[in-house]
């Protein structure tokens, strides 16, 4: 473990990237580049060539899961600080470490340090961004563009229609009231009894929606 | 899956639903059942299906694809209405057409249970699975194919009895039922008679028959009505005599089961029973005279929950057929 002891708490520290090997010696701050070697990850040429320079490419996932590609994308672009989470705690991490900093931070802390670095950017998603991961990106003022394959299988879970037969048997217990029905209203009680008793299997059940 | 696992699954499905639903089923609907529960198997020549239609099922893979087409909720309403329809138009009976729905019907969802999904929303591509995740879904010919299957065929031991009886039958049989003796003493009309039993007279409509009206005052003399009282009378207003043709008894010793669940009057105060008689005068009181005069087609049934609905039913069905009574009699006749 490499543990920071400056007073400065390692704020004033460039980003060191998984650069160990990037020597750097400046003793600027982040708003001032320093001098000397400092190698200024920003301009750098993107790895994947298949995107304009600028473009994000992560893989598909969940909402934390793509913001947690995103950071480490920027943090490869050198766009980003580690040391701004408050979960890397000052110190000097490299990719796996960060990786288990950005899963420890909240979404919303990460999703504040990634805000100004992917405004404007497009981000190419390499599948499916379900759930609230694409909305996620979106808010952030990022242009999200999936890459989907022909012949790829889309799937739509049906287990919610449990949920909507729970709701129909609990309205049919009035209804068998009102008609004055009592194997109706056994019936249906029954009915939602069993829905709402195994309703933690249906949850359970359900097609993970960030998957 | 397998033919077995869907034809189970349909069986149970149908059981299932007539239980719990205001239909019951005769062996036809049961055969229907069967075979739409393998019919979306068409589309794939590999299949037990496939293999009988040959050529046929190629064309359907070639043009649909397997899980496609046939296994949408398109065909199961084009099928459930040309089909169904016709079984319904050919047998006159509304249970074949709900078969071959709930048989097509649950080979769809059957298959919403496999790993595969199935495209239920054709010509849309999108897989419809249930449940949602691949580790709890059934994978075809594998171990959790037998165990649905077993499931399958538990369930449909389970509602099958229920179907025969209905959820209402179920529900009143479990409530129970107190038990009464007494003697006629009077015969209103076909369905009205008047009970002796613990030293009073009590008035007793019988349960689900509605025999023609012949005694009340606003109505006319009912199609049959005459009849069904005569029936009433002679069965229930027997004299019994001793060997010397002394008249030991008036009216004739019955018994009256009134559930317990549900009102035990109707609305004119007249107790609601089920009269049996001792017919082979051993003490058993086991032949049900409401069921008695639905079969010689002397009352029709009533249209609300109780005991024996779907025994009436079957055995107004039966008469219907046979033109007995009423049936004959009164043509135009309303069938509840």
């Amino acid at each position: 473990m490499d543990f920071d002891t400056s007073k400065s708490n390692g704020r004033d520290r460039r980003p060191s990237g998984r650069g160990a090997g990037f020597p750097d010696f400046s003793t600027g701050s982040v708003s001032r580049p320093g001098r000397g070697f400092d190698t200024p990850r920003r301009h750098r040429q993107p790895r994947n060539g298949g995107e304009r320079t600028g473009d994000f490419r992560i893989p598909a996932g969940a909402r934390k899961a793509a913001l947690v590609h995103l950071a480490l994308a920027a943090w490869r672009e050198g766009l980003l600080d580690p040391k701004e989470l408050g979960e890397v705690r000052g110190r000097d991490v490299d990719e796996a470490g960060l990786q288990r900093a950005l899963y420890r931070s909240s979404m919303g802390e990460i999703e504040h340090v990634l805000g100004p670095i992917v405004k404007g950017r497009k981000v190419v998603v390499e599948g499916h961004l379900a759930g609230t991961g694409r909305t996620a990106i979106e808010r952030l003022g990022a242009e999200v563009e999936e890459l989907r394959l022909e012949d790829e299988k889309r799937y739509i879970d049906m287990t919610p229609m449990i949920f909507v037969v729970a709701a129909v048997a609990m309205a049919v217990r009035y209804v068998s009231l009102g008609l004055d029905d009592q194997s109706l209203y056994i019936l249906a009680g029954i009915a939602f009894a069993l829905m709402y008793g195994l309703r933690p299997f249906f949850f359970k059940m359900q097609r993970p929606r960030d998957e | 899956m397998k033919v077995a696992t869907h034809i189970i699954f349909g069986e149970c499905c149908l059981f299932a639903a007539s239980a719990v639903s205001d239909f019951h089923y005769e062996t036809l609907s049961v055969l229907a059942a069967a075979v739409c529960s393998v019919l979306p198997d068409a589309d794939y020549p590999k299949s037990w299906l496939g293999h009988q239609l040959g050529s046929i099922s190629e064309d359907l893979y070639r043009a649909f694809g397997h899980r496609s087409f046939l296994h949408s909720l398109l065909a199961l309403v084009l099928l459930t209405t040309t089909l169904g329809f016709l079984l319904w138009w050919i047998t006159g009976q509304p249970a074949t057409m709900i078969a071959v729905g709930v048989g097509y019907g649950s080979h769809l969802f059957a298959d919403m249970m496999t790993l595969g999904g199935v495209q239920l929303f054709w010509p849309s591509r999108l897989i419809a699975v249930f449940p949602g995740r691949d580790e709890y879904r059934v994978v075809s010919g594998g171990n959790s194919e037998r165990v649905f299957v077993a499931v399958a065929l538990i369930f449909a031991l389970l509602f099958y009895p229920v179907s025969r009886v209905g959820f209402d039958g179920l529900i009143y049989r479990m409530g129970g039922a107190d038990t009464l003796y007494g003697r006629v003493t009077k015969v209103t009309d076909g369905d009205t008679i008047e009970v002796e039993t613990q030293g009073r007279s009590t008035p007793v409509r019988l349960i689900g028959v509605d025999a023609p009206e012949t005694v009340a005052p606003d109505q006319p003399i009912g199609c049959y009505g005459p009849q069904a009282s005569d029936y009433t009378k002679r069965i229930l207003y027997e004299r019994e005599t001793d060997e010397e043709g002394r008249v030991v008894r008036e009216g004739r010793l019955v018994k009256l089961e009134i559930p317990r669940i549900g009102d035990s009057e109707d609305a004119y105060g007249r107790t609601l029973a089920y009269v049996y008689l001792d017919a082979d005068g051993d003490g058993s009181y086991e032949r049900l005279f409401n069921e008695d005069l639905i079969k010689q087609g002397l009352a029709r049934t009533t249209d609300f929950s109780h005991t024996y609905r779907r025994e009436f039913e079957r055995a107004r069905e039966e008469a219907e057929e046979r033109g007995a009574g009423l049936w004959s009699a009164c043509p135009e006749v309303e069938t509840s």
